[in-house]
């Protein structure tokens, strides 16, 4: 063995497996728009998919299928009880698809002070998702409350008449949180 | 190393007392270093296991309040897998790979001292946790957010000790993979190493491909908690199943981590005792490489249940079930080795024999979990618990303890009790069995794991699981008795130890001199 170069092979293996490490170290970031990139390409991101509403006058949208109904129930959640009181006005509601529907619900802010709130949607069954178009909705954006106000959160959708025919029931939930960076948890 | 000067040639320690620990580069010493660590942390975490046991004897909440029980169920965990498993395994191949490859000694010394050196400050960290405002960490080892971000006071500390960690054994892998692609002695090809070396060079190529990913996933937690990101909060926008999939994307290879060397050990020890070489070493090789390739591919199995498209849970519970095959491989190879070998059944191969039984079994609940239908129902059930316990302490412990006991004479120069050695195989044996058997039932009767209470039905069961947890970890005594009096005397032992062992390293006189291999072998 010459010690010198077994030196420079150490430290060139040293300085790739280093490379290595760092290289992972940020993979684990990318991650995060990877794992975002992904969820669109595969449609498998209700969130993103249902947050925006899908062009006006669409030709799938516009086709109403007189011949069914479908069931769309809401679920509502919130991370911290304590603080928002928030239900669903209509637990479920049977839905023609191609026909805008209708639907409100409640929050009420229970702090003595004003708050602003975030809600995240979600769409269940997944095949579902490209299939839910909402017009309005509370989920859009932040919502301010005052201290201990109760308001009414209209919401619009449609579901098109292309929705696989085996779907029958379409859930819609909602997670509220209050928009303040570290209270999502607490 | 031919270019250091000759004060530094003497046959001993360069230093005495503690000193000399602090400033070792010596592989022996550090090897020593770490085996002796991991064999506190194994006790400690099994102490913390004891406590969970004993809380579970009976249903009701009697010894522990549940928040501090959810501290256990966690600790018990980290300090398992990162201060007994992780340290233990390193250590091994501290001792072993340049004795394996002919090597004076790892590439890298002064790194390799370091990577020891981290790990107690890290664990003083980790175990402080226990003492500070709002506890430990209760939220499971996994971390889940938004549960983990809930941790009191000790969340820092908690991700700062893990990135020591993580830090330490990306240091100790990297070591490991320059030694043995550099310091091979000549003719030493790759294909003719000893299986531990490649099993260990495949675990080191793991590590750093994992380890830095929990880095990064534990590092958001932390913006996450304190630098208003929202990677994981779903109010800012985040996901908080994305951490699961980036936490399994270290933790899966992370299990893998935890046995291919024990798998080198196995594949060390079996045809030693069996008197004949190892049976299919090559495909020994390719599967355990394929067993890492497809660690890589398989992570969404530890979720299944957060919601997933058909085909994702089909992708993943099929290249799940593709694990068995290079497994497979492995058992049927250990067996065919066996196969018409004069065997004698000292100590090490008792636990290797045991390994290849019992590691079996928790392979065949973890296929049950790979099914989706299954592990839907199965999932955060004492199964799973039953399943990781069967290939983790049966499995990696075991193979870990026939390592010590094949090559304690190796490094002290004596034999071990032989007789108290089988008293320790068959005590540790009938009550692993006792402590964890019994969890597949009450898994399939759908108690959960990681609550601190449970329905009376689940009561006899709990109770026959608790007598095996105080039988095993009583008997893990015995071994600790037995190492202290193997290093202090007992029969001197021959250099090859055993009946004509393969391998550089019974070539060496025992105990194995602080030097060994300045001049490389010819193989």
């Amino acid at each position: 063995m010459k010690p010198a170069r077994a030196k420079t092979g150490n430290r060139r293996l040293v300085l790739t497996l280093g490379g290595a490490v760092a290289g992972m170290f940020a993979f684990a970031f990318l991650l995060t728009p990877l794992y975002e990139v992904f969820c669109e390409l595969t449609g498998l991101d209700s969130e993103r998919l249902t947050r925006a509403t899908q062009p006006a006058g669409s030709a799938v949208a516009a086709e109403i299928d007189e011949n069914r109904t479908v069931t769309v129930e809401f679920l509502t959640n919130t991370m911290n009880p304590a603080a928002w009181e928030f239900q669903p006005g209509d637990l479920s509601i049977e839905v023609t698809p191609g026909r805008t529907a209708e639907t409100v619900f409640y929050a009420e802010n229970l702090l003595p002070h004003n708050v602003i709130s975030v809600t995240r949607p979600s769409v269940r069954p997944l095949e579902a998702v490209s299939h839910v178009s909402k017009q309005v909705c509370f989920c859009f954006e932040e919502q301010a409350f005052a201290a201990g106000e109760r308001r009414e959160l209209p919401m619009r959708f449609t579901i098109d008449s292309e929705l696989p025919a085996h779907v029958e029931t379409v859930t819609l939930a909602y997670t509220l949180f209050t928009a303040e960076p570290g209270l999502g948890g607490s | 190393m031919s270019d250091t000067t000759h004060e530094e040639h003497h046959d001993g320690p360069h230093a005495s007392g503690m000193w000399r620990w602090l400033t070792t580069t010596n592989h022996k010493d550090i090897g020593t270093l770490y085996l002796v660590f991991s064999l506190i942390m194994f006790l400690v975490g099994g102490t913390m296991a004891l406590i969970i046991r004993t809380e579970l004897f009976q249903p009701g909440l009697q010894l522990v309040d549940p928040h501090f029980f959810n501290q256990m169920t966690t600790m018990h965990a980290l300090v398992m897998i990162f201060g007994a498993l992780m340290p233990a395994f390193v250590g091994l191949a501290n001792w072993q790979i340049p004795l394996m490859v002919g090597a004076p000694d790892m590439a890298l010394p002064r790194m390799n001292n370091w990577s020891f050196w981290i790990l107690p400050p890290a664990f003083l960290l980790l175990l402080g946790t226990l003492f500070m405002p709002g506890g430990a960490p209760a939220g499971g080892w996994t971390l889940y957010p938004p549960l983990i971000l809930q941790t009191g006071d000790a969340f820092p500390f908690v991700v700062f000790s893990l990135h020591m960690l993580g830090a330490s054994s990306i240091l100790g892998a990297i070591n490991i993979i320059v030694t043995i692609t550099n310091m091979r002695a000549p003719g030493m090809g790759f294909m003719k190493m000893p299986l531990f070396v490649w099993t260990w060079l495949i675990t080191a190529y793991l590590l750093i491909g994992a380890m830095p990913v929990l880095a990064g996933a534990i590092t958001m937690l932390l913006t996450d908690r304190y630098f208003d990101t929202s990677f994981f909060l779903a109010a800012g926008g985040g996901d908080p199943v994305m951490f699961q999939h980036i936490f399994w994307f270290f933790g899966h290879p992370e299990v893998y981590i935890l046995i291919l060397p024990a798998f080198g050990i196995i594949s060390q020890v079996i045809p030693t005792f069996s008197r004949k070489p190892l049976f299919g070493y090559v495909s020994m090789v390719i599967a355990t490489s394929a067993i890492a390739f497809l660690s890589y591919v398989v992570w969404a199995h530890h979720m299944f249940t957060v919601g997933m498209p058909a085909a994702g849970m089909l992708f993943f519970m099929i290249t799940t079930m593709f694990i068995a095959v290079p497994t497979g491989v492995k058992i049927f190879n250990w067996l065919a080795t066996m196969w018409r070998g004069s065997i004698s059944f000292e100590t090490p191969m008792l636990f290797a024999i045991a390994f290849v039984i019992l590691f079996t079994i928790g392979g065949f609940s973890g296929l049950m979990l790979a099914l989706v239908p299954a592990d839907i129902e199965y999932h955060d059930t004492y199964f799973v618990v039953a399943h990781f316990h069967y290939v983790l302490v049966p499995g990696a412990i075991f193979g870990v303890i026939a390592g010590v006991y094949y090559w304690l004479p190796k490094w002290t120069g004596h034999m071990y009790n032989e007789t108290l050695g089988k008293w320790h195989f068959w005590m540790s044996t009938i009550f692993v069995n006792i402590l964890f058997f019994p969890q597949h039932f009450l898994g399939l009767a759908s108690m959960p794991r990681r609550i601190p209470d449970y329905s009376v039905q689940f009561t006899e069961f709990n109770m026959i699981s608790t007598v095996g947890a105080f039988g095993f970890g009583l008997s893990q005594l015995l071994f600790v008795w037995m190492l202290v009096k193997c290093v202090k005397g007992g029969e001197p032992a021959s250099t090859k130890v055993w009946d004509e062992p393969e391998g550089l390293e019974w070539t060496v006189p025992s105990p194995a001199p602080y030097h060994t291999f300045e001049t490389a072998p010819k193989v």
